[in-house]
C-alpha cells in the first residue's frame, strides 16, 4: 500500500494530511518570517504610522526618511565598508590556509600527521573566552589595536575549516593523485588545478560559512576597535540604537537592521544551495 | 567519532625508515610538502590558541589587572575567591536554569520542522528549506532589535496580537522575570536553521526500506519515528546536542546587547559568561575573569564528557556505515 502510493504520480494522491502538514509548514514559516517582513515594512513608515493603532504591515505613505536618519546620523558606509575588509580579509585567509593543510592532513604523508590532526580537532574545543585576554594584550603591545590588522590577525586560520575540507579531500579517490603524480605533476599544482576545482562545492560552502561568521563577530570588534571609523557593522549598529529612543524611534532602528541584514542576504541568496549542502554534509559528517 | 576512524587511514607509511633510499627521498620531499601546506595552520594556532591558552592557566595565580608589569603571583587566591563569590554561583544557576527551559526547544522545533518537512506530498519544498534556514543568517544584533520590537509590550505585534485574541495584561515580556526566558527562547528560534538543516539531511539518508518494513509490522507513524527515524538519526541529534549545549553554557551576547549586560530584570539575566565579561571589562580584573573562564572551560568539557559516555544508552551508529 505505502510502496504504491510513493510511486503514483504526483498531484493524484492528495489526503487530507498532506495538506495539514503543508499548511502547519506555511503557519510556522510565517511565525518566522513575520518579524522580518514587519521590519522591513516598518522601516519605511513614518513615524506616527509606526505606532498607530490598528497596526498595518505596510506603510501607508511609504518613506526614506528613517534610511536618511540612520545613514546620516552614523557613518554606516565607513562600517559597511569596515565589515566587508574584516570579513573578506579573513575568508581569503582561512580558505586559502585551510585549504593547504587540509590538502596535507587528506593526501600526503608526513611523521606526527595524526598527532597533528589530534591538535587540530582539539583546537575545535578551546572556547574564546580562554584565549581572548592574551590575544587583547598581544594585539595591544603589536600596536594593532583599532585597526584592521587587529581585526582580522587572530582569526586568520580555522580548525573547523581544516577539518571539514579534509573530510571532503578524503573523498576524492586518491588514484587521482598517484595519476597526476605519475604524469609529474607536483603537489602544489595538483592541489590547485585538480583537486581544488573538484571541490568547489564544498570549499565554497566553506568560504560562505567563514564569511558569515566573520560578519557577525561581535565580541572581539567591540573590545579591540575604540573609534567611531574602525567600528564594524555590529558594533556600529548597536552604538545606533543605543543612542535611539526605542519606543519612539523604531523606524530608524528597523532602517539599521535592515542595512545590517542585507549584505548577509545578499551572500546568501547568491550562494544558498551550496551553503544548504555544505551544512548537510558537515553535520552527517562531524 | 567519524575523525578518528578516518585518523587511521594511510597513516604510518611514511615512517617505514628501511624503505630504499631514493623512496625515502621521495618520502622525505613529500613530508616537507606537508610540513608546508601545514605551516601557516600551525603557526596561528602556536599564535592565537595555544599561547594564549598557557597564558591563561598563568593569570589565574596571579592578580593581573590592566597592567601586565603590575601582575604578582598570588597562588590559589583566585580559586578561592571563586568558589566563595555568590555571584558566580548565582549566574552559573541562572545559566543551568535558561539551559533547562532552552535545551528541549534547540533540539526537538529542528526536529519537527525537519520530520514535517520530510514528508512525501510537499509543494514548495526548496523554498520552505531556504525559509526556515535563512534567519540563521541574520546578524544577530540587528535580529535582537528587530525582537525587541516584537517583545516591547504596548507597541510589539505579539502583544497587539495577544490582546486581539482577549488576553488583558500580556506580559511584560523583557522586563518580568517570569516571561524573560520565554522572550529570549523567542529571540532564539531564529538560530535553528543549522540544527534543522542537519537533521533533515539525516532523516532523508534513512533508507526507505526500513519505513516499508515498519509498516508492514502495523507501526503507525509515531511509532515508526520513536523506532525507525529517532535511532537512525540519533548520531545526529548527539551531534547538535553537543553543539547546544556547548552553546548554552556560552550564553550572552543575546542578553548583552538586549539590555546592556544590566542582568535585568533583577538578575535573571546576569548569565555566567556575562559574568565573566563584566569581570574583565567592568571591573577590569583579568586574573579572576581567566579564572572564571577556566572554570566554564572545566565544567563544559564534564559535560561534554558525560554526553559522550551516555550515547551508549540512547545513539545508535549502523555497523561500518558512517552515515
Amino acid at each position: 500500500m505505502a510502496v504504491q502510493t510513493r510511486k503514483a504520480p504526483r498531484g493524484f494522491h492528495i489526503r487530507f494530511s498532506d495538506i495539514a502538514v503543508n499548511l502547519l509548514l506555511i503557519l510556522i514559516g510565517v511565525a518566522i518570517a513575520m518579524p522580518i517582513i514587519i521590519a522591513i515594512f516598518t522601516s519605511f513608515k513614518t513615524p506616527s504610522q509606526v505606532i498607530t493603532f490598528p497596526p498595518s504591515v505596510l506603510p501607508k505613505d511609504w518613506t526614506l526618511q528613517n534610511y536618511v536618519v540612520a545613514w546620516n546620523v552614523n557613518p554606516f558606509g565607513r562600517f559597511l565598508l569596515n565589515s566587508t575588509i574584516q570579513s573578506g580579509l579573513i575568508t581569503l585567509a582561512q580558505v586559502l590556509f585551510s585549504v593547504m593543510a587540509a590538502y596535507a592532513f587528506a593526501i600526503l604523508e608526513f611523521p606526527g600527521r595524526n598527532a597533528l590532526f589530534y591538535l587540530v580537532i582539539g583546537s575545535l574545543m578551546v572556547p574564546f573566552e580562554l584565549v581572548f585576554i592574551p590575544n587583547y594584550q598581544l594585539i595591544s603591545a603589536l600596536g594593532w589595536g583599532d585597526t584592521y590588522m587587529g581585526l582580522t590577525m587572530p582569526f586568520l586560520v580555522s580548525a573547523f575549516g581544516v577539518f571539514l575540507l579534509r573530510q571532503f579531500f578524503l573523498t576524492v579517490p586518491k588514484d587521482f593523485h598517484d595519476a597526476a603524480r605519475i604524469d609529474g605533476c607536483g603537489n602544489w599544482r595538483y592541489l590547485w588545478t585538480v583537486l581544488v576545482p573538484l571541490s568547489k562545492g564544498s570549499i565554497g560552502a566553506f568560504a560562505i560559512f567563514a564569511f558569515l561568521s566573520a560578519w557577525n563577530q561581535y565580541l572581539w570588534p567591540l573590545i579591540i576597535t575604540s573609534s567611531v571609523e574602525m567600528r564594524t557593522l555590529q558594533i556600529g549598529i548597536r552604538y545606533f540604537m543605543s543612542t535611539l529612543d526605542r519606543g519612539a524611534d523604531w523606524g530608524p532602528v528597523m532602517a539599521g537592521a535592515v542595512i545590517a541584514i542585507l549584505p548577509a542576504l545578499a551572500v546568501f541568496l547568491i550562494a544558498q544551495k551550496q551553503l544548504v549542502r555544505g551544512i548537510a554534509m558537515s553535520g552527517l559528517k562531524g | 567519532m567519524s575523525a578518528t576512524a578516518e585518523l587511521t587511514r594511510g597513516g604510518g607509511a611514511a615512517t617505514s625508515g628501511s624503505a630504499p633510499l631514493r623512496k625515502s627521498r621521495l618520502a622525505r620531499r613529500e613530508a616537507m610538502w606537508g610540513y608546508f601546506f601545514i605551516s601557516p595552520w600551525i603557526i596561528g594556532f602556536l599564535i592565537f590558541t595555544l599561547a594564549p591558552t598557557i597564558a591563561t592557566i598563568w593569570f589565574t595565580f596571579t592578580n593581573l589587572r590592566l597592567d601586565i608589569s603590575a601582575m604578582q603571583f598570588v597562588g590559589l587566591a583566585n580559586y578561592e575567591l571563586m568558589f566563595r563569590d555568590a555571584g558566580m554561583w548565582s549566574s552559573l544557576l541562572v545559566t543551568l536554569r535558561f539551559g533547562l527551559i532552552s535545551l528541549p526547544v534547540a533540539i526537538f522545533l529542528p526536529m519537527l520542522l525537519a520530520v514535517l518537512m520530510n514528508q512525501r506530498a510537499l509543494f514548495g519544498k526548496q523554498g520552505f528549506r531556504t525559509g526556515f534556514y535563512f534567519p540563521y543568517i541574520i546578524p544577530f544584533v540587528a535580529s535582537i532589535f528587530v525582537w525587541a520590537a516584537m517583545l516591547n509590550p504596548e507597541t510589539g505585534w505579539i502583544n497587539m496580537f495577544l490582546r486581539w485574541l482577549g488576553m488583558e495584561n500580556p506580559p511584560n515580556w523583557l522586563l518580568d522575570q517570569r516571561w524573560v526566558y520565554p522572550a529570549l527562547v523567542i529571540v532564539g528560534i531564529w538560530g535553528i536553521g543549522n540544527a534543522f538543516l542537519i537533521n533533515l539531511a539525516a532523516m532523508q539518508g534513512v533508507p526507505t526500506e526500513l519505513y516499508d518494513a515498519a509498516k508492514i509490522d502495523g507501526a503507525g507513524p509515531v511509532k515508526s519515528f520513536l523506532n525507525v527515524t529517532f535511532p537512525m538519526i540519533s548520531p545526529v541529534i548527539f551531534y547538535n546536542l553537543i553543539l547546544v549545549v556547548v552553546g548554552l553554557f556560552q550564553y550572552f551576547t543575546v542578553p548583552l546587547v538586549l539590555n546592556q549586560g544590566n542582568g535585568q530584570p533583577g538578575g535573571a539575566t546576569m548569565f555566567y559568561n556575562l559574568y565573566l565579561y563584566k569581570n574583565f571589562f567592568v571591573f577590569q580584573n583579568m586574573a579572576y575573569g581567566a579564572t572564571l573562564a577556566w572554570f566554564l572551560f572545566l565544567i563544559i568539557l564534564a559535560t561534554t564528557m558525560v554526553l559522550f559516555w551516555s550515547q551508549r544508552f540512547w545513539v545508535f551508529y549502523p555497523t561500518g556505515d558512517r552515515k
